[in-house]
């Protein structure tokens, strides 16, 4: 659906060039949902843009829903839906005017049916004739979301689609992009929020430039130490610290006062034998706890190994 | 290429409905055109009473060889009438520059230009669009205020120097110039605002536009230059080329991603 290959952005603004996008490739399924994150200035709305044929690629190629880039834009700008980073509304146009006028352009047949269906949806059916220059950031986001969807298209971009938005805001975009989800529609959404890739992404692309990490979001949360589990016990000897650093799955060992925080390979597997181990030992063991690392601490690491990768470069 | 008429309509509708929410362009609109249409009525009412006698006065000034076989006053009436529909033209000018400078700008500033170009809309088919929007009004608002300067002149003035204002110059002027040189002024506007991003800018370089204009006026006024069919379709046929010609090179130069990444 989404193919990208060495896909790259130079931008050169007064003579200097910059290198937005480097060498991205990816590929994303029909229906599936891709998650894209990555601190500010990494390249995303720059990737999405030049996926959505509004920049050209400075190198590389992509295809959309089947299309080239660059030879068939037309075709592709028809079968996607966006939703900028900025939402983009005509001001002094009613909702149901600015979602006409879209309409219109991407060849709708039931211009006003779609336009009520995605209204009631995002909860804006009874604002339909006010100025969205009256529109709330949150309704601005809806109405702009609901016109990226009028003409159905099978691949959809979001660029921050609950950016600024209030908590329950965020709760109706989420369940409504859960909700296209299961219509089948590949789902490309940019976001600077962990949970919300976590929850509703398939996978999750991190970006910093470069693609750093591609992976499930399971995958990506024992990518990097695999799962650590901690362990209390009455005292910790020299004894027990060279036993548990003897098992094959032990991949760190961490010890802060009572407690040992180790990187299993797989908990659930090994976890028994190691209990064992610490007991042959002499170890009194007080607690075992399972901490699965969040996302967001994966997030940081594989940040800060781009960074002094792109360092000792 | 193909052009999709759905997709101009679209786009021209919605030019329609942001003028409609503008009090500018609706004040210069409405207000221009009105102003004109009663100072012609007006004065021709005035000074058509004194057709009567001859003021002597009047001799001074040359009299174009059309308008030999008429009394001084009614070459006076003409001469104004002439001036004034050609100020009428320029409105045709000046509002569509105004509108469709601030036509692409404001789609910058307001970051809808984004969205509308991710649609499948063709740059030939959004600037047609953007340009029968913008002529549309300035056109229609000219023939409605010549169609009752007409009725006007016809009540008030002497039925000779009436008949003047609706000769074969003026009807082709009208119908063909005035289209055109709405055309012209916006093309200069899409082309000037796809690379500048203040609209002021945009209106001061089209200014530039109305000095023929001023030169026609003063020709008729002095009595120099007068509006023969032939004049008006030489310059029916210069701007129609002149407005190919700018069309393409202003569908040329509208590189959509540079109009998108410059604004910042
Ligand atoms: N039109 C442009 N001209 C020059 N440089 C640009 C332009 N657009 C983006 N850039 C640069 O490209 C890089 C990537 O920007 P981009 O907007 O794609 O990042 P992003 O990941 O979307 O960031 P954010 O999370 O803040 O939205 C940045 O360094 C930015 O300064
Ligand atoms: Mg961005």
């Amino acid at each position: 659906m989404i193919h990208a290959e060495g896909l790259s952005k130079q931008f050169i603004t007064k003579g200097q060039s910059r290198l937005a996008v480097d060498s991205l490739t990816l590929h994303i399924e029909q229906g599936e949902v891709f998650g894209f994150l990555g601190p500010n200035g990494a390249g995303k709305t720059t990737t999405v843009r030049m996926l959505c044929t509004l920049i050209a690629p400075s190198a590389g190629q992509g295809w959309v829903a089947g299309y080239p880039l660059g030879s068939q834009n037309e075709r592709i700008r028809s079968s996607i839906g966006i939703l900028t980073e900025t939402p983009g509304l005509y001001a002094k146009l009613s909702a149901v005017e600015n979602l006409t006028f879209f309409a219109r352009l991407y060849g709708v047949q039931e211009v006003s049916k779609q336009i009520e269906k995605y209204l009631s949806l995002l909860g804006l059916w009874e604002k339909r004739q006010q100025p969205v220059g009256s529109f709330s950031k949150g309704m601005r986001q809806k109405l702009a979301i609901a016109r990226a969807l009028l003409h159905e298209p099978p691949i959809l971009f979001l660029d921050e689609p609950t950016g600024g938005l209030d908590p329950e805001s965020v709760k109706v975009v989420r369940q409504f992009i859960q909700q296209l989800r299961g219509e089948g529609r590949t789902i490309f959404i940019c976001t600077h929020n962990l949970d919300e890739a976590d929850r509703l992404c398939d996978r999750i692309g991190i970006l910093q430039q470069r693609l750093i990490r591609i992976d499930t979001p399971a995958g990506l949360r024992q990518s990097l130490y695999g799962n650590s589990v901690t362990v209390r016990l009455a005292s910790v000897t020299d004894k027990i610290l060279a036993q548990v650093r003897s098992l094959p799955f032990i991949h760190a060992v961490q010890q802060a006062e009572q407690s040992l925080t180790l990187q299993v390979e797989d908990p659930p597997q090994n976890n028994p034998e190691l209990i064992r181990a610490l007991v042959t030992a002499g170890a009194d063991i007080q607690f075992v706890e399972e901490h699965q690392q969040s996302l967001e601490t994966v997030y940081f690491n594989l940040l800060a190994q781009a960074r002094e990768g792109s360092r000792e470069d | 290429m193909r052009i999709s008429r759905r997709r101009v309509g679209a786009v021209v509708q919605k030019e329609w409905m942001e003028f409609r929410q503008s009090k500018s362009i609706l004040w210069a609109m409405s207000v221009l055109p009105i102003i004109l249409v009663l100072g012609i009525i007006g004065l021709n009412a005035t000074l058509a009473q004194h057709a009567g006698s001859s003021p002597d006065d009047l001799g001074e000034i040359d009299i174009p060889a059309a308008l030999s076989g008429l009394s001084p006053l009614a070459v006076f009436l003409v001469q104004l009438n002439d001036q004034m529909l050609v100020t009428l033209l320029t409105i045709a000018v000046a509002l569509p520059a105004y509108i469709a400078a601030s036509s692409i700008i404001s789609e910058k500033q307001t970051k809808t230009l984004e969205p509308l170009l991710a649609t499948p809309t063709s740059t030939l088919e959004l600037l047609l669009g953007k340009a029968l929007g913008a002529i549309s009004p300035a056109v229609i608002t000219t023939w409605l205020a010549y169609g009752l300067i007409l009725v006007g002149l016809s009540v008030v003035t002497i039925p000779t120097v009436a008949a003047y204002a609706y000769r074969p110059a003026w009807l082709a002027a009208m119908l063909l110039l005035c289209p055109l040189m709405a055309l012209l002024s916006v093309l200069c506007g899409l082309c000037i605002s796809s690379r500048v991003n203040d609209p002021r800018v945009a209106q001061q370089i089209m200014a530039f536009l109305l000095l023929p204009l001023i030169f026609l006026g003063t020709g008729t006024v002095g009595g120099w230059l007068y509006i023969s069919l032939p004049l008006v379709l030489l310059g029916v046929l210069i701007l129609a080329m002149v407005d190919s010609g700018l069309f393409w090179l202003t569908v040329w130069l509208f590189r959509r991603e540079v109009i998108l990444t410059r604004w910042q």
